[in-house]
């Protein structure tokens, strides 16, 4: 991937976090972290890897993605907004009373949500189906499906990997983001990568290591549209937990961590740093 | 020409199928059967070609379920009952019902006389399960033929739907009315003035057999087939509680939450009247054969003939 290119989704990546961080700092319903971690991942699917038209959000051709992963709904909606599919001032009462942006995601009252969401452990299932669908329909549609670690340890998580790949889903790509949420010594259920790299693995997936925050690793992790094969791919993601916000990504755990005005202020100032950045490094480039 | 074999409602599954996968080019099911049994076994190849044979689990084949309908396919689900609603609850609820997605649910062997290996593989409390969900429909037809055509019916529906079939092989009531079988609906399986009978499933036939015996002791029975559950067929009801001043309310499922309960729930509020229900006393079921289970646990004709009469008796005019 050119360095321009990567820099102009660097940037998306910067605008996204910023109405994250304002979203969150409106609404105070959630914490910072788990979408900070999955921006880049969305802004690569959204901005690089999809197919989808925000003029028509119903496309039957399109790719589709389904957020698996539990409180990361305001990455998402971000993400939808800078592409286009609904206006930016909805961002604003998220999770407010009769507001089209809910916390759990639903398909119909948002456009360009093409799954319903937050749900642990029932992203892939359901990923697996929209993927059965669209080949069914001669569609040459993909499917996304974002999860974190929690969702691998919930659910029908891994009676739905082992289908998938019985059912040579190649169409359908899960990407793991690996990082922070289970924090290493709380819990016996995280897994490593190599670990997760074996399971899938041996559940007869094609499986792949990407850093989550690098879009050309992303993009040459996550296959393109002509490079589906018989086998669902799982791409592995180390993530950091509340990237691009310096207090946050010093945080591990699942524990809700509501910030305080000051904290967006000092969070919105940080992105603002980081833009000028890639601001200068733009101009630089020869 | 001879008349048609009676079906029971879980067998009119396969050939209401057909005709809808016939119908509609975006109509495919996922066929759950466990018993060895397919759907398509002996149907025609365009029919098998929309049919897919799952044997992984039920709460990640209702997650499919979800997937096929968002990809815009129009989807069924066949699964015998005690399998698919405990064990999918979650997924039925939050991948199902919460988006509303348009996906029919068909439960087979559902009931106490659905299978005859005991408690655990018998379902009578899922209409207490399903009737709590928003957005869903319930459907608990009586015999084979009206299970053809409200499934048919149900191809173009564009909610949650769950059919409660029992398996056994029923003779075809004959309804009053000619009107088709609308999914909300109910059918008037007998016309009177002396007791409201609200029956589904199994018991509209018990209801049907009691009245022959309440008509001799003077009192009419009305009978209603309350296939529709869930939405309540509520001005049915209540315009009969109102000339009959009583009711009977007879289901083979659980006391708690089923169809007496909400006729409970309809009648308090809109026509108070006495009401005796016929149902399962709070109470798992056993082994033993269907026609042996039903008598045993109390529903049969006969607690339907001294419930109406102790209705009779208290009825409000």
């Amino acid at each position: 991937m050119e360095r321009n290119r990567i820099i102009e989704l660097e940037k998306t990546a910067l605008e996204v976090r910023k109405d994250v961080v304002r979203m969150i700092g409106l609404s105070k319903v959630t914490s910072l972290a788990p979408s900070l971690s999955v921006v880049d991942i969305l802004v690569s699917l959204y901005f690089s890897t999809m197919s989808v038209r925000p003029d028509e959000p119903g496309c039957p051709d399109r790719d589709r993605t389904v957020l698996g992963m539990e409180n990361c709904s305001p990455a998402l909606y971000a993400t939808l907004a800078r592409k286009g599919f609904f206006d930016r001032e909805e961002l604003w009462s998220y999770q407010r009373l009769g507001a089209m942006l809910q916390g759990t995601l639903e398909p119909g009252r948002t456009p360009g949500v093409d799954s319903p969401g937050g749900i642990p452990g029932l992203g892939i299932g359901m990923a697996a189906g929209i993927a059965m669908g669209c080949r069914m329909k001669k569609s040459g549609s993909r499917v996304f499906c974002v999860v974190g670690e929690a969702e691998l340890t919930r659910g029908t998580a891994w009676e739905s990997v082992l289908a998938a790949a019985a059912r040579k889903q190649g169409n359908l790509c899960v990407i793991v983001g690996l990082g922070g949420e289970f924090p290493a010594g709380q819990t016996d259920l995280g897994a490593s990568m190599e670990t997760l790299q074996t399971r899938f693995s041996s559940f007869g997936w094609q499986v792949t290591l990407a850093d989550g925050h690098d879009f050309d690793s992303l993009d040459r992790a996550v296959p393109g549209p002509g490079e589906t094969g018989p086998a669902p791919v799982a791409v592995l993601a180390k993530t950091l937990w509340g990237k691009g916000v310096a207090f946050h990504e010093k945080e591990t755990g699942s524990a809700l961590v509501l910030p305080d005005r000051e904290k967006v202020e000092k969070a919105l100032l940080e992105l603002e740093k980081a833009g000028e950045t890639l601001e200068e490094e733009l101009h630089d480039e020869p | 020409m001879s008349p048609e074999p009676i079906l029971s409602p879980t067998e009119a599954v396969g050939p209401s199928l057909e005709i809808l996968a016939a119908e509609d080019p975006s109509f495919v099911v996922l066929d759950l059967s466990t018993d060895g049994k397919s759907l398509a076994r002996e149907a025609d190849s365009s029919f098998r070609e929309r049919c897919v044979k799952t044997e992984k689990g039920e709460r990640d084949a209702v997650l499919l379920a979800a997937g096929l309908s968002l990809a815009g396919w129009n989807v069924f689900v066949f699964a015998p009952s005690p399998l698919l609603v405990p064990r999918a609850y979650e997924a039925i609820r939050s991948a199902v019902a919460v988006p509303s997605l348009p996906v029919k649910f068909l439960l087979a062997n559902a009931g106490l006389s659905g299978n005859r290996a005991g408690a655990a593989s018998q379902m009578v409390e899922d209409i207490a399960f399903l009737r709590a969900l928003p957005n869903v429909s319930i459907i608990v037809p009586s015999d084979g033929l009206s299970a053809k055509k409200l499934i048919e019916n149900s191809g173009s529906s564009r909610n949650p739907v769950f059919f409660r079939l029992h398996s056994m092989k029923l003779p075809t009531l004959k309804r009053t009315s000619e009107t088709d079988l609308e999914l909300s609906g109910a059918s008037l399986i007998r016309a009177g003035d002396g007791v409201t009978v609200c029956a589904c499933g199994t018991m509209v036939h018990e209801a049907l057999r009691a009245s022959a015996i309440l008509a001799q002791q003077g009192i009419e029975a009305e009978i209603i087939d309350c296939f529709s559950v869930k939405p309540l067929p509520a001005q049915v009801i209540t315009a009969s509680v109102r000339r009959t001043g009583c009711c009977v309310v007879a289901e083979e499922h659980n006391s708690s939450g089923g169809l007496g309960g909400a006729v409970a729930e309809l009648l308090c509020q809109s026509s108070p009247v006495p009401i005796k229900f016929v149902s399962v006393q709070d109470r798992f079921g056993q082994s033993g054969g269907a026609e042996e289970l039903l008598e045993y646990y109390g529903l049969s004709f006969k607690e339907i003939l001294s419930a109406a009469s102790q209705a009779w008796t208290m009825r409000r005019r």
